[in-house]
Formats: C-alpha cells, sequence, structure tokens
C-alpha cells in the first residue's frame, strides 16, 4: 500500500466521530434543567468522577501532547520525553488546588476563578479584569493551536488544494456549534468520548511506531544509533539545558491546571472525593500515555525519517535554522507532522486495511484532543467574558436568556477570529504561531501568572490586594518582554539579557519569579502603610 | 510515624522527585558526548529515558501512597 492508500476510510471514521459529538451536544441541551448559569458554566455542580477525570484529561491533553510533543522528541530527541514527568504533579496539583478550589468555590457559588480571587483580596474591577485578563490571554492562543492542529491532520490526510483552511474550519465550526448549544454538559460528555479516544490513541500510536520497527527489541536498538545529540541532554537544538526543562515542565503543569476551564472543572466535580480519584487516574493514565506513547512515535520518527543527511550534517533551510526530513516537511514547524507522516505512511504498508484502520483512529484521537481541549476553553472564554466583564461592568440587570445569548456570541466570535489567525499566519513569511510546543507553553505561561495569588488565597492568606494586582501586572510584562513578540515589534535592540534569560530557564518561571517578587515586597509595603495609618 | 510527618516526607519526595527527574539531577547521568566512548543507553534502552521512568516510578509510588493512607482519609466536602 502506498502513502495515499488509506482510501475512503478517513472520511467514513471521520464522519461518524463528528456525528457522535453533535449527538452528545443535543444531549447535553436536552438535560439542561434551566437557563440558568450554574447549569450551562458548571453542569449544575453534580460531576461525577468517570466525567470529571476525562473531562480534565481531555482538557488537559491537547495536539500539544498528540502532534506538539511527539515533534519536539523528533526534533530534540530523548530529552523532552523527560517531559512527561510534569503530569504526576499535575496530577498533585488537583488534588492540593482543585479540592481547596472546589469547596470555597462551592461554599460561595462562584462561577469563575476570577470571582474567587477578587472577593478574597476584595478587588472587584482590578483583579477581576486581570484575572480574566490572563484568561484570555491563556485561551485564545490555546484555542488557535488546536484549530492549526485540524488544518494539520486534514492537509496529511486529504492532500489537495485549500485542504488544510477546510480540516481548520470544519474542527472549529463543529466545536463551536456542540458548544453552543449544550454549555458544560455537552462539552463534558464529548470529553468522555475524546478522552478515551485519545488515551487510547496515544497508546496505539506507540505500539504501531514500535511495530513498525520490527518490535521494542530492535526498535530500541535503532534508537541507540542515533545522533549522540538525540540521546543527551540538552538535545539537538540545545535549548532542553536542565534549567528550561525542570521550569517548563513544573510550571506547565501547574499553569495548565488553575487555567480558567480546568478552574472551573473543580467547581463542576460533585465531591472532593471525586477530584481525589481524578487526580489519581490523571497522574497515573496519562503519564503513560506520554512514556509510552507519544514519545516514542517522536524517537522512532528519527529513525525512519533521520534528521541528518548521508554526510551526518543536520538539515537546515536558508535561515540556518533547523529543519526535519524534506519527507516530512520542509519547514521549522513541519516537526509536528512526524506522527500524522509515520502513522500514514507505514501503517497501512505494514498491515493492509486493518493498518489503514488503526491511522485513522489515532488520527481521529489526535482530533479528538484537538477539540476537546478547544471546546473547554471557548467555554471557559465565554464564562468570563460573559460573567466577568458582561455581567459585573457592562449590564448588571441582564436577564440569564440576555447572558446566554452573549456567551454563545463570544464563542462563535472567538471562534472565527481564531480560524482567521490561523489561515492568515499560514499564508504570513514569519509565520508567529510557529511550532505547537512553543506557542502552547506561551499560553501557560500566561496562566502560571496565577500561582502566587492562588496559593496566597488557598494556603497562605498573607498578601495584599496591592501586592496581587502589582504581582500579575509585572508577571504580564515580564512575559511580554521575554516573548517571540516583543523581538517583532521593538527590533533585537537589547537582546543580550533577553537571550540569556531566555536560554536559562522557561519564560513562564522568569515571569513568576517576577512576579512573585513584586507580590511579596508590594504586600509588605502595603502593610506597614497600613499599620503606619492605624497609629 | 504520624500522619502529618508522613504527609510532609511525601511532599518532600516528591519535590526531590521533580528536581531529581527533569531538573538539575539530569547531570548525574548525562552521556558526555566528548569522551571517546561515551555510553548512551542502560538495560538497551536510552539512559535519559530509563531516568525519566525511574523517577516516575517513585511519584507514581508517593502519589498511590498519599491517596490510600492520607487523601481518602479527610473529609470529602
Amino acid at each position: 500500500m502506498t502513502e495515499h492508500s488509506l482510501g475512503s476510510i478517513p472520511q467514513v471514521v471521520l464522519g461518524l466521530y463528528l456525528l457522535l459529538l453533535l449527538t452528545f451536544g443535543l444531549q447535553g441541551y436536552r438535560r439542561r434543567k434551566n437557563e440558568h448559569q450554574d447549569d450551562y458554566y458548571l453542569a449544575g455542580r453534580s460531576q461525577g468522577w468517570l466525567v470529571t477525570s476525562l473531562t480534565i484529561m481531555a482538557t488537559f491533553f491537547s495536539s500539544f501532547a498528540l502532534l506538539g510533543a511527539p515533534g519536539m522528541v523528533y526534533r530534540d530527541g530523548v530529552v523532552f520525553a523527560l517531559f512527561s514527568l510534569n503530569v504526576p504533579v499535575a496530577g498533585v496539583a488537583i488534588y492540593i488546588l482543585g479540592t481547596r478550589i472546589r469547596r470555597i468555590g462551592r461554599e460561595n457559588g462562584y462561577l469563575t476563578p476570577a470571582d474567587m480571587i477578587s472577593a478574597h483580596y476584595k478587588s472587584p474591577v482590578a483583579l477581576r479584569l486581570l484575572v480574566a485578563l490572563i484568561g484570555i490571554l491563556y485561551t485564545v492562543p490555546y484555542v488557535v493551536i488546536q484549530i492549526q492542529a485540524g488544518g494539520i491532520l486534514s492537509e496529511q490526510l486529504f492532500p489537495g488544494q485549500d485542504t488544510f483552511e477546510i480540516g481548520a474550519s470544519l474542527l472549529a465550526l463543529i466545536t463551536m456549534i456542540y458548544i453552543m448549544i449544550g454549555g458544560m454538559r455537552s462539552v463534558a460528555w464529548t470529553d468522555v468520548v475524546q478522552g478515551s479516544l485519545l488515551v487510547g490513541g496515544m497508546l496505539l500510536a506507540g505500539t504501531c511506531v514500535v511495530t513498525v520497527l520490527g518490535g521494542l527489541g530492535p526498535f530500541f536498538k535503532a534508537v541507540a544509533s542515533l545522533p549522540p545529540k538525540s540521546l543527551s541532554v540538552p538535545g539537538t537544538t540545545d535549548y532542553w539545558v536542565p534549567g528550561i526543562l525542570f521550569t517548563a515542565s513544573a510550571f506547565a503543569s501547574l499553569g495548565s491546571i488553575i487555567q480558567p476551564a480546568q478552574w472551573m472543572r473543580f467547581y463542576a466535580a460533585r465531591s472532593n472525593g471525586v477530584l481525589k480519584r481524578s487526580a489519581l487516574v490523571f497522574a497515573l493514565v496519562l503519564t503513560l500515555c506520554f512514556f509510552f506513547g507519544v514519545m516514542l512515535v517522536g524517537l522512532g520518527g528519527q529513525v525512519l525519517y533521520p534528521l541528518v543527511d548521508v554526510n551526518g550534517l543536520y538539515h537546515m533551510n536558508d535561515m540556518g535554522k533547523l529543519i526535519p526530513n524534506p519527507a516530512v516537511g520542509l519547514t521549522p514547524a513541519s516537526f509536528d507532522q512526524i506522527l500524522v507522516v509515520v502513522l500514514k505512511n507505514h501503517l497501512p504498508e505494514l498491515l493492509g486495511s486493518l493498518g489503514a484502520v488503526l491511522a485513522v483512529l489515532i488520527l481521529v484521537a489526535i482530533m479528538a484532543a484537538a477539540m476537546s481541549t478547544a471546546d473547554s476553553n471557548l467555554h471557559a472564554l465565554s464564562a468570563l467574558l460573559t460573567h466577568d466583564v458582561y455581567d459585573q461592568f457592562l449590564r448588571p440587570q441582564a436577564s440569564q436568556r440576555e447572558r446566554k445569548w452573549v456567551g454563545s456570541s463570544i464563542i462563535a466570535l472567538t471562534t472565527l477570529l481564531a480560524l482567521g489567525l490561523v489561515i492568515f499566519s499560514r499564508y504570513s513569511e514569519n509565520n508567529p504561531l510557529s511550532m505547537i510546543v512553543v506557542l502552547g507553553l506561551l499560553a501557560i505561561a500566561f496562566s502560571t501568572q496565577l500561582l502566587p495569588t492562588t496559593i496566597d488565597m488557598l494556603y497562605l492568606k498573607w498578601g495584599t490586594r496591592q501586592g496581587a494586582i502589582a504581582g500579575v501586572i509585572v508577571g504580564l510584562f515580564v512575559i511580554f518582554v521575554l516573548s517571540p513578540f516583543f523581538p517583532m515589534i521593538f527590533g533585537q535592540s537589547g537582546q543580550g539579557l533577553i537571550a540569556l534569560m531566555k536560554r536559562s530557564i522557561d519564560i513562564g518561571a522568569w515571569a513568576l519569579f517576577f512576579n512573585v517578587m513584586t507580590f511579596v515586597v508590594v504586600s509588605l509595603l502595603a502593610r506597614s502603610a497600613e499599620a503606619y495609618q492605624n497609629q | 510515624m504520624n500522619p502529618a510527618s508522613e504527609k510532609r516526607l511525601l511532599f518532600a519526595l516528591f519535590l526531590l522527585a521533580m528536581i531529581m527527574g527533569s531538573g538539575p539531577g539530569l547531570y548525574l547521568v548525562n552521556p558526555d558526548i566528548s569522551a571517546p566512548n561515551p555510553s548512551f543507553t542502560t538495560f538497551g534502552l536510552p539512559t535519559i529515558y530509563v531516568w525519566g521512568l525511574f523517577w516516575y516510578a517513585v511519584q507514581l509510588g508517593i502519589i498511590l501512597r498519599a491517596y490510600f493512607y492520607h487523601w481518602k482519609e479527610e473529609d470529602d466536602d
């Protein structure tokens, strides 16, 4: 079988999958109990452990995990497999942070993260808006990379003109429809389907690549002969020094667990017991999927599609940047396509029709990962803008029905905006969206800025409103200065110190460091000023 | 050991596993590619990968112990 011999299997399987999602979306709509926001955004705070586990997993696992992670292992080698260790950390965070968030949220009827943080620090305007802004800064890039993944998949599955645009649009529109009609129930129920698919898909992907290379023995024998940089730290591009790897994996997990969509899933859980069990399932199952699933795809990819030519030289583009084997792609962003290329080119050849079905199932799992993260984030964004901005500052007297319509409009507008960004950036010479992992880590850096206030609010109860506001502002500013957008706007000046900072630890960790320092110093000053005034 | 002390110990061990697994602990096992005959594998697998699996096992052991002996004891609401 050749690489184009998947036949009509992709159309049939994808059609069935999308139909199933729409059915679940409709079912979520039928099960709605009322027009109240609690029901639309938190499913009446009644979710059991299976739904909670799978919806937390499906929201956590995105195209970052299924395309980005194997792409990064394919580029940098085995060092990025250690990024899997962020998953148990996230599991523990579900217990440490999630159970307290749920309890306080339930006691006070909170709907969004900003409700809790602004109430604790008694800052109904500034902190509410800042927390909502962080949510937006996290959510939009994360939705963008999921839609981008839909385009990548479609391009590989259905070679032809405009298939990237068609795939991206289809993923965006179907996701948009089922969230709009059914709210949290639809999102959570579709997450059950998608979560199961992506867990199975990840493990199946690893198994398939090992099978393609002749089994575990031959697989690891071939891996052992990869270039030395692929088998050591800091990897092919010298990027993943332990400082960056450690901070990126530690804060990726914490930032992803306190992002708005997950925070709302804690509120939606029926009890703390549900969250504890979810934390255990999460840490056990998802780390296995990473280590024995997608990470093996990246390593196998290096064997099947070497990064070096016959002379042992790495493939480079005209600008001197590392690119994958030409059979995978011709741009630095093409590393993300390794899983799709391996499955499509090798599985049908090895296993015939069964291989074609398995390949398509895994590709559908990638789509499931992308859709399940996009839906959760779009749904959370709708809650942030409707509840934290529209309800509070624009139309406090709005009826439940009006709020529902505003929420739905926000979902539609954001989806179209993200889709437009994906399509526009594809034709931009210097694609600002670049690789999935790079953009994903930037989004996570934003949500990580909620960590100091969250820990203080749940455990320490020491900081002040002024400290929280100043810390968040400084954290966001540092991310902007260290992000790829700063040199795009202000040129390369001052790159010496910035470049040094970027090479040492993850930018989210730098921002968190300055955030915490500011939070502590300003809180101390505010307390001193208050004590002075009271004298 | 009383439950509170054990909880603190488990937390400290978990932090250690984080630092060792993907942090500076990596320097202990990272193959030196400039050495004359560097060894990149342990038990036939890439050494870095084995290192990751080991610390995953440690983290998972801590989580299982915490779940069955501490978390379940707490009030669920």
